[in-house]
């Protein structure tokens, strides 16, 4: 990853906050990010991570009782902390930045024909008239493999299934060819056949119109599938970040350990199949330190004192954790992780080979 | 869809049959028939005089149908014939005939007993319960036609169809030997087509409105008769007279008297008069499709945009509104509206005192049920748009870059009447039930008191009509509600249920 690869999203400090009854929740906790141009981020964590409250601020659809408390989001050299009024957010919402949401069954309005939710954003960001709108609907419907778009143009939702609705999505998500497609959590709702398709579909996507995409997930398969980068989130903070080799075959948050210890692939047979013991913490209250101490068994004495800093691993490979200081003991990454440590040094021994 | 269509319409039928069946079985059978003299006066003046007291009372049984009634005289008259001298003969002490009557009638089931004062012979029986049932069925639709009427006096009647003029000049298919003279014209009442062929018959109302035919009590007209001067043809000559009778409504009439033959040609001298003032179910109607229009536009207009800004203050005046009209009684809030309109606008707070023809009469009773009507329609639609709004199709919408009130009124909206619109059309046929409250506290000839007060009447016939027609129309309206949706939601089409294999 030598080539200076340019920003196209960049996110500083970013502090959200949400009002929930009478009482301050804090969803993201100071979370810094850089989105380059055609890649592909994965961001992974637990439910109540944050991972989808982040990318919601990228796109002005916080819930009304959710606030911007702090950072920034630049996005092309544009501040989109600074848009008070939905008239603005228009200009960004499916044009530039396009959101294709989990659940492909609700996410149609079922009472609309498919062409008429397709050629509605046509008309409102490409200002085209229905009649010109229509070709250039069938043709994204073709494109995202629907077959006989002509006469499925006036179908339904209820007319399509599972996989074939989650394929309209991302027609119209796409079609206006936005620069960012924010996938939150895109094929959680449909059977493995159909989700390997999705993420095919998105991928050769992805080539022909060149744009950036998100991914939020839980999925650690998903990623290993479709991500250039990973970023690791727990309690409205990345933890980890790196590419999806470095995240994959040589983690170093001992969160990130604990995901990797807890995918079934891994597991031997006959024993139990690992989980993180405890809770994560409530974000109403301030966390002091590390917020995956309490539930981590490398956690030092420091990390239920002080907030760990990032620590750089490589160019493109960070952690926030103690363990990585030079004055931390050396720890013993579970079995899991060296297993995926070795597969890690036979790649790259491969790849050396190759070269 | 026809295949639907036919399967619902033979469900209603049956529900609604199902349901009639069982109010004449509970109406014959859990109310003690000695009750519905409760409100008689003429039966209280004969208590003085046992044979005729008995002698009405069995009558009138006979006729709402509970029993069959047979005595001395009668069977003397069906036997002898009507003016033979026999038939004293027969009622004289010592006549043979009191020995014929008992085994007669008792040898057919019937319970012989004895005048306490002159001594005649009577004989009853009860009809089972079931043939009382059956026979409202079976009389329930009448069909007319050229050999319905026999009159021995009348034997060489013309019989068959004409096409004449009735009084306003207007072609009429006309009918002779027929109960009903006009079978087919057109007037400027909904629905503009009359017809006699087919009428429904739903008994005679008794002990009040008495002696009327029930349907004629809710569906003619009330108040005084109207008068108006008449040229027609009799007998060839240019005749003019005054009358009050709807010709329309002509019904054969086997003895003539000379104020009949001054004005008809024909047998058919019988009708029903014209009244100033609408039917019970005309007022109900009227007042109630007011209101209900008014409770739509004002109702969804106000819901629609309390939902729009949900949490605000025009949202929480709403639901402030919503929950004072349903927790308070409505009498009420309509005894308050009241007062404020009679002092404030100089409405009348009673309908009777201009009158079903001055609009003015109409306002306080449509506004007062317009209050509730509103509270509701808001609170709904703003439940169903703030269900909707919660959609994950609407945040698709919005992430799509769909401004505000573009995805409030291509998305929401439509989704959020298609309840709505299921209930109209059981809003509008509801209307004919009438309202109880406000009607009578206007004191409005409508529906409303219909029920309740046929039940403390004891009016069988009237009870059993209104449980069959309530029935009917809910029935088909909630059927009516399904159709209309179809065409609201895609989602939904008719469809008769393929049998599994």
């Amino acid at each position: 990853m030598t080539e200076e690869k340019k920003p196209i999203l960049t996110v500083r400090d970013l502090v959200v906050k949400f009002r929930v009854r009478n009482k301050e929740l804090t969803a993201i906790r100071s979370v810094s990010l850089n989105l380059y141009e055609g890649e592909t981020l994965a961001i992974v964590g637990e439910s109540g991570s944050g991972k989808s409250v982040l990318t919601k601020t990228f796109t002005g659809m916080l819930e009304n009782n959710g606030r911007i408390a702090a950072g920034s989001i630049e996005f092309e050299g544009r501040e989109l902390t600074g848009i008070k009024t939905d008239k603005e957010w228009e200009g960004i919402r499916g044009s530039q930045i396009a959101t294709v949401f989990q659940d492909p069954m609700t996410s149609l309005n079922p009472l609309k024909k498919i062409g008429f939710q397709i050629t509605e954003i046509l008309e409102k960001h490409q200002k085209m008239a229905f009649a010109q709108a229509k070709p250039v609907a069938i043709e994204l419907m073709t494109r995202v493999g629907i077959k006989d778009a002509e006469r499925r143009f006036n179908d339904y939702p209820f007319q399509y299934s599972g996989g074939m609705r989650q394929r309209i999505v991302i027609a119209i998500a796409l079609a206006c060819k936005p620069k960012i497609l924010i996938c939150d959590e895109p094929t959680t709702a449909l059977d493995v056949t159909i989700q390997a398709q999705i993420l095919d579909l998105i991928r050769a996507l992805q080539k022909d119109y060149g744009f950036t995409t998100i991914y939020i997930t839980h999925d650690l398969g998903v990623v290993a599938n479709v991500a250039d980068r990973v970023a690791v989130m727990y309690a409205g903070q990345i933890l980890e970040y790196g590419t999806v080799r470095e995240i994959f075959y040589d983690p170093r948050h001992p969160y990130t350990w604990a995901l990797i210890s807890s995918l079934p692939t891994l597991a031997k047979k006959g024993e139990p199949l690992y989980a993180i013991p405890g809770t994560p913490p409530t974000l109403f209250n301030e966390i002091k330190g590390d917020a995956f101490a309490p539930r981590n068994r490398y956690a030092l004495n420091i990390d239920f004192e002080e907030e760990p800093p990032f620590f750089q691993i490589s160019p493109t490979h960070f952690a926030k954790t103690w363990l990585l200081d030079e004055k931390a003991p050396k720890a013993d990454p579970p079995v899991a992780v060296k297993i995926m440590l070795e597969k890690g040094k036979i790649h790259q021994g491969a790849t050396e080979v190759a070269k | 869809m026809t295949g639907y269509v036919f399967k619902r319409i033979f469900q209603s039928i049956l529900s609604i049959f199902i349901v009639s069946a069982l109010t004449i079985f509970l109406v014959y059978s859990c109310i003690p028939r000695q009750l519905v003299f409760k409100g008689d006066q003429l039966l209280q003046k004969l208590a003085n005089q046992p044979d005729e007291y008995q002698d009405y009372k069995y009558r009138t049984w006979e006729k709402l149908g509970y029993i069959d009634y047979v005595s001395q005289k009668e069977y003397a008259q069906a036997t002898y014939g009507q003016d033979s001298p026999k038939v004293s003969e027969a009622l004289l002490e010592g006549s043979d005939f009191y020995g014929k009557f008992r085994s007669d009638f008792q040898a057919k089931g019937y319970k012989v007993e004895i005048q306490p004062v002159t001594g005649f012979l009577y004989a009853s029986k009860d009809i089972p319960l079931f043939s009382r049932v059956l026979k409202w069925y079976a009389n329930l639709i009448q069909v007319d036609g050229p050999n319905k009427v026999h009159d021995p006096d009348n034997p060489n009647m013309k019989r068959g169809y004409y096409i004449t003029r009735d009084w306003s000049g207007v072609p009429a298919l006309a009918c002779s030997g027929s109960l009903y003279k006009y079978q087919i014209w057109f007037d400027g009442k909904f629905p503009f087509i009359h017809s006699h062929i087919l009428t429904w018959n739903m008994g005679v109302s008794y002990p009040s409105y008495d002696g009327i035919p029930v349907l004629d009590v809710i569906a003619g007209g009330q108040g005084r008769s109207v008068r108006r001067e008449i040229t027609t043809k009799v007998g060839g000559e240019e005749t003019t007279f005054y009358t009050s009778v709807d010709e329309h409504s002509l019904k054969y009439k086997p003895v003539l008297d000379r104020m009949d033959t001054n004005k008809y040609d024909d047998h058919y001298a019988d009708g029903n008069n014209i009244y100033e003032d609408p039917s019970m179910l005309g007022i109900s109607f009227r007042i109630g499709m007011m209101s209900l229009l008014i409770s739509l536009s004002i109702g969804l207009t106000v819901g629609i945009v309390a939902a729009m800004k949900k949490d605000r203050t025009f949202d929480k005046i709403t639901m402030g509104y919503t929950v004072i009209i349903s927790s308070l009684p409505s009498l009420l809030y309509i005894a308050l509206f009241a007062r404020f309109g009679m002092k404030a606008l100089g409405l009348p707070d009673k309908f009777p005192f201009l009158g079903s023809g001055n609009m003015a009469s109409y306002v306080l009773p449509t506004l007062s049920l317009a209050l509730g009507g509103i509270a509701s329609e808001a609170l709904w639609i703003r439940r169903y748009m703030v269900d909707q709004m919660n959609a994950d199709y609407v945040k698709f919408a919005r992430s799509k870059g769909l401004s505000q009130s573009e995805v409030f009124f291509k998305h929401i909206m439509r989704n959020a009447l298609i309840p709505v619109v299921h209930s109209i059309p059981e809003a509008v046929i509801g209307t004919l039930s009438g309202a109880l409250i406000t009607e009578s506290f206007y004191a409005v000839p409508g529906m409303g008191k219909m029920f309740p007060s046929s039940i403390s009447d004891y009016n069988n016939a009237m009870i059993i009509a209104l449980t069959f027609i309530f029935t009917a129309i809910s029935v088909f309206a909630v059927f009516l509600g399904d159709i209309l949706v179809t065409f609201v939601d895609p989602r939904i089409s008719l469809q008769a249920k393929k049998e599994a294999r």
